[in-house]
């Protein structure tokens, strides 16, 4: 499958997802588990490369870190990770099934959300209760919900005749 | 450069990994005050949010009242805000009536229970799973001063952390630092309610021999100068005694905080 994201796709990414997260967080209960700049980045990282997906985690996290009202660097710390390194796993390990993807994605999000919440203890923020049980109902919306956008974009973005080539 | 990069790409993952640390680090050692980037962003963000809570009210308002009888949505607005403040006058006269039989002071009672409320809705507020604070409609110019008490009639929210013109930020009870004077209503034991950053409060300083039981209800103390005295903070959850001198009391607030819709703030205080 051809390998590019252009700079203009990367934008719509980042004001969609952010939009999204911002609009979700205030108006829709429960929004707070589908992490929109995680599954972004992931797959920018996926199919660019690992400096692409390394600026873009940096630049999706710290809008998050401003759209949640966190410190600036917590998200953008642990984005930059994933983006960088979704485009070295995608190398390692071919994962286009949907339940590899979906696996991926909720692990990348546990990872995440693990380090955001070492980060706010070692800032002095002591994980909330019930923390494991939000860590992996967030990793399992995020996941699902992940590997459908994946789909979806790859349907818009790649013609039949790209995914015939993967077949064959 | 942009060969470097594609060839070195994990020495520029190190660049973008102490750019967030620097970052990071920046903002902790300001965390005590208010940042000049957080006072400009409360500043513009009012009117994107005053107006996105303004149509969504709206658009919220015309669907209800589609559905609803008019007269009775109205008659009910008005008398949730009638019960409201009867609420809150019922427990400022409980007060002055508990204090009027233990006290002569005037000036103390002036101090401690007279004041104004000024109801505000909550505009804006981030993801619960993080954060402890959220943004109303009312600011300097609504007569909004910072450290004034946030309150709802069923307890106490928190205190206004910054302000700006038409808006003004709360910091939750539950957050990390926040602090209010505590009391048990009937031995009127006193101690320090303090956020934890999580949905509970701990209650320091309780000498290990006091009886304190699980399901007792806390008040203000009114010794913090921020929240006047009676209000209720929360119900007793856990109530221990500790290796230290004091006990390990854990409080549930009383009001949820992740349903706050409208909420009022101590004005005019005398």
């Amino acid at each position: 499958m051809p390998a590019v994201i252009r700079a203009h796709e990367i934008a719509a990414f980042l004001v969609l997802a952010a939009g999204l997260d911002l609009l979700m967080a205030n108006y829709v209960p429960g929004a707070g588990y589908l992490d929109l700049p995680l599954i972004a980045v992931l797959y920018i990282g996926w199919y660019s490369s690992p400096v692409k997906g390394g600026v873009c985690g940096l630049l999706f996290g710290l809008v998050q870190d401003r759209v949640l009202g966190l410190p600036l660097g917590l998200n953008g710390l642990t984005k930059t990770l994933v983006g960088f390194s979704a485009y070295y796993l995608n190398h390692l390990v071919m994962l286009e099934g949907v339940l590899g993807r979906c696996i991926m994605i909720a692990v990348f999000s546990l990872v995440d959300g693990a380090v955001i919440n070492g980060l706010r203890s070692a800032l002095g923020q002591p994980p909330r209760l019930g923390l494991v049980p939000d860590l992996v109902i967030r990793a399992i919306v995020t996941g699902i919900s992940g590997s459908i956008l994946f789909s979806m974009i790859d349907r818009i973005k790649f013609s039949p005749a790209d995914f015939r080539k993967i077949e064959s | 450069m942009t060969e470097f990069v594609q060839r070195k790409p994990f020495v520029f993952l190190m660049v973008l990994v102490l750019t967030n640390l620097f970052l990071l680090s920046v903002q902790i050692r300001n965390e005590q005050g208010l940042t000049l980037l957080h006072s400009w962003e409360l500043t513009l963000f009012t009117p994107m949010a005053s107006s996105i809570h303004g149509v969504t009210s709206k658009i919220e308002n015309a669907v209800s009242r589609y559905v609803y009888l008019h007269n009775a949505q109205q008659e009910n607005e008005r008398l949730i805000h009638e019960n409201a403040q009867l609420k809150l006058e019922l427990i400022q006269l409980r007060g002055l009536k508990s204090l009027f039989l233990r006290a002569r002071d005037y000036e103390l009672i002036r101090n401690q229970y007279v004041f104004d409320t000024l109801p505000v809705a909550v505009i804006w507020r981030n993801a619960r799973f993080y954060s402890q604070r959220f943004v109303v409609n009312a600011g300097i110019a609504q007569g909004v001063m910072r450290d004034a008490a946030v309150i709802t009639p069923e307890g106490i929210v928190g205190r206004i952390w910054a302000v700006s013109r038409d808006s003004s930020e709360v910091e939750l009870l539950t957050n990390n630092g926040a602090a209010a004077g505590g009391m048990l209503n009937d031995s009127r034991m006193q101690g320090v309610v303090q956020g934890n950053g999580s949905e509970l409060l701990n209650w320091n300083f309780i000498p290990n021999y006091e009886q304190v039981k699980v399901g007792d209800l806390v008040y203000t103390s009114g010794t913090d100068r921020i929240y006047p005295r009676g209000l209720l903070i929360g119900q007793v959850l856990k109530s221990e005694k500790s290796r230290m001198i004091y006990r390990d009391v854990v409080i549930r607030p009383r009001p949820d905080y992740s349903r706050l819709e409208e909420v009022m703030v101590v004005v005019h205080r005398e």
